[in-house]
């Protein structure tokens, strides 16, 4: 029995039991990871995953069971549970299952080169970002991590209510950490990005990158308490954006906790802020032809020129705020069910270089990295986080900074949004070229 | 869960072409997951994992792989591909797998009782929203998990031990106007069947909406240097994340901490004494054996102001040539074991409380952490406040907004000026490397001389 049939019967199967309506999301994956400790092979994993998330609808109420032990006892007796522990529910919020058949058995988007590589060219890869890293400055004193980790996924999805979907795609993905030394100071710099393409994670030299960011943020110190303008960096910027992505999910806004429910269509940022979701892009990482509740996928402008146009929506928060899904309902993997995410975001590269943009900023703070994660109030709107990076005086570095926090709240941040640079890094799910913020609170010492 | 012979051949199989270390690590995980939000069901997640984990060591080098598939013949499947990633024209080592005898560290576990658990976090959000008028949202999110584990290794040991835990984050948000605020409390047990009474739902419920109520008036924070005081168990995140996790043995080896190369060095004033120890009843992050068969022990990282030792599993302890103590936790079988804290804690010191915070002409009382991060290498680290008020002349006056945190794991270490003597535990999930573990945080209240807040106040406004 092929795949697709196998998880139509499970469907058919769950719904014998007395489910409503019943969804089954399969996930396969075929991981070999590569690490290397200060250059030499420390561990080397090769990891087959397999697994089943089920949703099921039973007299109005939502439960969800998943599971990686699929030996059919296993899996019958967790669905009986799972039925049995849903119909027994008090209440519970409305979380309808798609219900526009669709039939989408997508071919394969693999990079030969990614199913290519021997092992040997694997290890081979990951010891390229340490030479790297050694080839920028003799301060370069080691490279204390590398990996490389290629992946093979494939997703099944199939529905009582007339959705069939399958994809298959490759990914590669690299991490470096960096250490650099001198006049008695030291600076660990991580780097990590994710691919589609193995000559894209080749083509974004992480090594070059961990180790040159390293080197500059030497002998960083703190700065005095201070409001001043703020250049951020791509990476620093991405780093942001995925903080403070929540706040444009529309199943937090359909929640009442995000601070942009209510807002669409108001304009809170210069007119060269445009920001997007962008899944139909066919070399990004996060590329798919649909979400994983199999509603095709789109480009979606959250901001644009300015403006914000639009939340993002799975199926049941759509419903709840009466509108459509906009193929946003994503899993982290088949041991969740899908939430509102983003598959490609990125912030729409500006007019100005980045040299330009430093000259622009001429006093203040070019932030290189930030320490955003946990730090963002989707409700309040609150963010503060720790930045790494240059003090730049007439449009010059003076000298690295470290130990400050910077906090704002997100209108704030997109509000004072002065210039946006040319410069669009991608390497990964967000993305994002430099930003010059102004007039930032910037904490440090006294 | 697996018979012994099989996890013997298991592990032969994998040693059969050289390799000096092969262990099968076998796990069964049951979990229900329950979210509510203002009483209403948001989430039921059930889950069901099986699966077992090859690793095999040639020299410093590892090979991994898992499977779900825990028949003999997917098991040694697993074991060649272990094998092969290892090989890596190392030395031929003979080893053979004897008799052991098996540890198992049985706790009773009972199946989940999903109504009972209901019934509880309804209790919760009632008490959240009799205690506070302005109470607009009480979520409640409930992870209860039983795990068996199995371990078996070329060095004969069978060991295998059964954990549950029950973990619950109340969090209340209070609106007044344009004004919103948010209370959390969390709970976690290790014991099943432990006590969820109308006591303690009136604890995390009432507790919650309380918090959000008082921080409604928060005012911006200052930004700049400060004396800080932290509560009893608040410290333990700052404990946790600044100290813990750079003395954790795979940074240690890997020479990124900056406490690697210090052991017996003076790095704190006598008066900090700081360990951690899986053994404990009933706390979190406790655990029977670690995930590699070791026996856990209380470990000491600083005594007395002295660096006097490093959180171990197997291979950082190779590396450095110690001892291993029984802190090699995993996510799961999918994962490989590391370092990790289970319940740390900085022991407690002579001072009351209110003697610390009346020592403090201005400054910062921090109630509670929320998250934070470190970077061992540098010892920087970033932790947002979420309860946290103003010091005034020695006493706790206004609740300031959310702050961040800022400093160094060297300058806090150095800084403790005035430890309390009453010890808060927080149980809390900690990541590292992508694996979340159960761990507790705790700490007596204490002063650290100066940190930097990180406010949106201009210098001196509110102060």
């Amino acid at each position: 029995m092929n795949a697709l049939a196998l998880f139509t019967e499970l469907v058919e199967r769950v719904i014998s039991k007395g489910a409503d309506h019943a969804e089954v999301f399969f996930e396969e994956s075929r991981v070999r990871r590569v690490e290397l400790d200060h250059g030499d092979l420390r561990e080397r994993t090769v990891s087959v995953n397999r697994g089943v998330g089920i949703r099921v609808i039973v007299s109005g109420r939502t439960g969800f069971a998943c599971a990686s032990d699929l030996r059919p006892v296993a899996l019958d007796g967790l669905c009986t549970d799972l039925i049995n522990l849903t119909r027994m529910l008090p209440s519970s919020v409305p979380s309808p299952l798609p219900d526009k058949p669709t039939t989408q058995l997508w071919p394969p988007e693999r990079d030969d080169e990614i199913l290519g590589l021997s092992d040997a060219d694997h290890l081979k890869l990951a010891k390229e970002l340490v030479a790297q890293g050694l080839a920028v400055s003799p301060q370069v004193r080691f490279v204390s991590r590398a990996l490389v980790q290629l992946g093979d996924r494939h997703i099944t999805l199939a529905s009582s209510l007339g959705r069939l979907c399958t994809y298959a795609w490759t990914t590669c993905s690299a991490g470096i950490a960096a250490v650099a030394q001198g006049d008695g100071n030291r600076t660990l710099h991580y780097v990590s990005g994710t691919f589609r393409r193995l000559r894209d994670l080749r083509a974004a030299c992480l090594g070059t990158v961990a180790a040159t960011t390293a080197v500059r943020l030497l002998g960083g110190r703190p700065l005095s308490s201070r409001v001043c303008n703020v250049l951020f960096a791509p990476s620093a910027m991405a780093k942001l954006l995925q903080a403070i992505a929540s706040a444009f999910s529309g199943e937090m806004a359909a929640r009442g906790s995000s601070c942009l429910a209510g807002r669409v269509g108001e304009k809170v940022a210069t007119s060269e802020v445009t920001l997007v979701d962008d899944p139909c892009h066919p070399n990004a990482y996060g590329h798919a032809p649909f979400d994983h509740e199999g509603t095709p996928t789109q480009l979606l402008q959250l901001i644009h020129a300015g403006r914000i146009e639009n939340l993002a929506h799975h199926t049941a928060s759509a419903a709840i705020m009466g509108s459509e899904s906009t193929g946003n309902g994503w899993r982290s993997s088949y041991r969740s069910p899908p939430t509102v995410a983003f598959a490609n975001l990125r912030l729409e590269p500006g007019t100005h270089d980045s040299d330009q943009l430093v000259t622009v900023l001429r006093t203040g703070l070019h932030v290189l990295d930030v320490a955003p994660q946990g730090s963002f109030h989707p409700l309040t709107g609150r963010l503060s986080f720790g930045a790494t990076g240059l003090w730049i005086e007439d449009a010059e570095p003076v000298h690295p900074v470290r130990g400050v926090t910077l906090a704002c709240d997100l209108l704030g941040l997109f509000g004072q949004i002065r210039a946006v640079g040319n410069d669009l890094q991608v390497r990964g799910v967000v993305n994002s070229p430099s930003v010059l913020v102004d007039g930032l609170t910037v904490g440090g010492l006294d | 869960m697996l018979d012994s012979t099989v996890a013997k051949r298991v592990i032969q199989y994998a040693l059969g072409r050289g390799g000096h270390f092969a262990e099968l690590f076998v796990e069964e995980n049951r979990s229900l997951v329950l979210s509510t939000e203002n009483g209403e069901v948001q989430t039921l997640r059930l889950s069901a994992d099986l699966g077992g984990g090859v690793r095999v060591i040639d020299g410093e080098t590892v090979g991994f792989t898992y499977t779900e598939d825990t028949s003999l013949p997917a098991l040694l499947e697993a074991a060649a591909t272990a094998r092969l990633a290892a090989e890596n024209g190392g030395s031929n080592v003979s080893t053979n797998v004897s008799a052991a005898p098996v540890s198992a560290l049985e706790r009773k576990v009972t199946p989940f009782p999903a109504t009972e658990r209901l019934q509880l976090m309804q209790a919760i959000t009632q008490e959240a929203r009799q205690a506070v008028a302005q109470i607009q949202r009480v979520t409640v999110e409930l992870v209860e998990r039983s795990q068996k584990i199995s371990v078996t290794n070329s060095e004969g040991v069978v060991a295998a031990d059964t954990r549950w835990c029950l973990f619950l984050l109340v969090t209340s948000i209070a609106r007044s106007g344009d004004r919103i605020a948010v209370g959390q409390r969390r709970w976690g047990a290790t014991v099943s069947g432990a006590s969820t009474t109308r006591q303690l739902a009136s604890e995390l419920g009432a507790g919650s909406a309380k918090t959000a109520l008082t921080l409604l008036d928060a005012r911006p924070a200052p930004a700049g240097r400060m004396p800080v005081v932290l509560g009893p168990g608040a410290g333990g995140v700052l404990i946790h994340e600044a100290v813990g996790h750079p003395f954790e043995g795979d940074y240690v080896a890997r020479g990124e901490s900056f406490i690697a190369h210090r052991l017996g060095e003076r790095v704190a004033p006598p008066w900090v004494t700081i360990w951690d120890d899986p053994t404990l009843p009933d706390l979190l992050g406790s655990y029977g054996w670690d995930d590699e068969g070791t026996a856990p022990k209380r470990t000491s990282l600083v005594d007395n102001g002295y660096v006097a030792g490093f959180l171990l599993d197997r291979m950082s302890a190779t590396r450095l040539g110690m001892s291993r103590t029984g802190h090699a936790r995993r996510e799961g079988y999918r994962k490989l074991p590391s370092p990790r804290m289970s319940n740390t804690c900085l022991a407690p010191g002579v001072y009351a409380l209110d003697e610390i915070i009346q020592h403090v002409r201005r400054g910062i009382y921090v109630a509670a952490i929320s998250t934070g991060q470190v970077d061992a290498a540098t010892g920087s680290f970033v932790f947002r406040v979420n309860d946290g008020h103003l010091i005034e002349d020695g006493r706790v006056t206004a609740p300031v907004q959310e702050v961040t945190l800022a400093g160094t794991s060297q300058e806090v270490l150095s800084s403790i000026e005035m430890v309390g003597g009453e010890v808060g535990f927080r149980p809390a999930q900690c990541t590292k490397s992508n694996q979340t573990v159960e761990i507790t945080a705790g700490a007596p209240g204490f002063l650290v001389r100066e940190l930097t807040v990180g406010g949106t106040s201009s210098r001196g406004a509110t102060m």
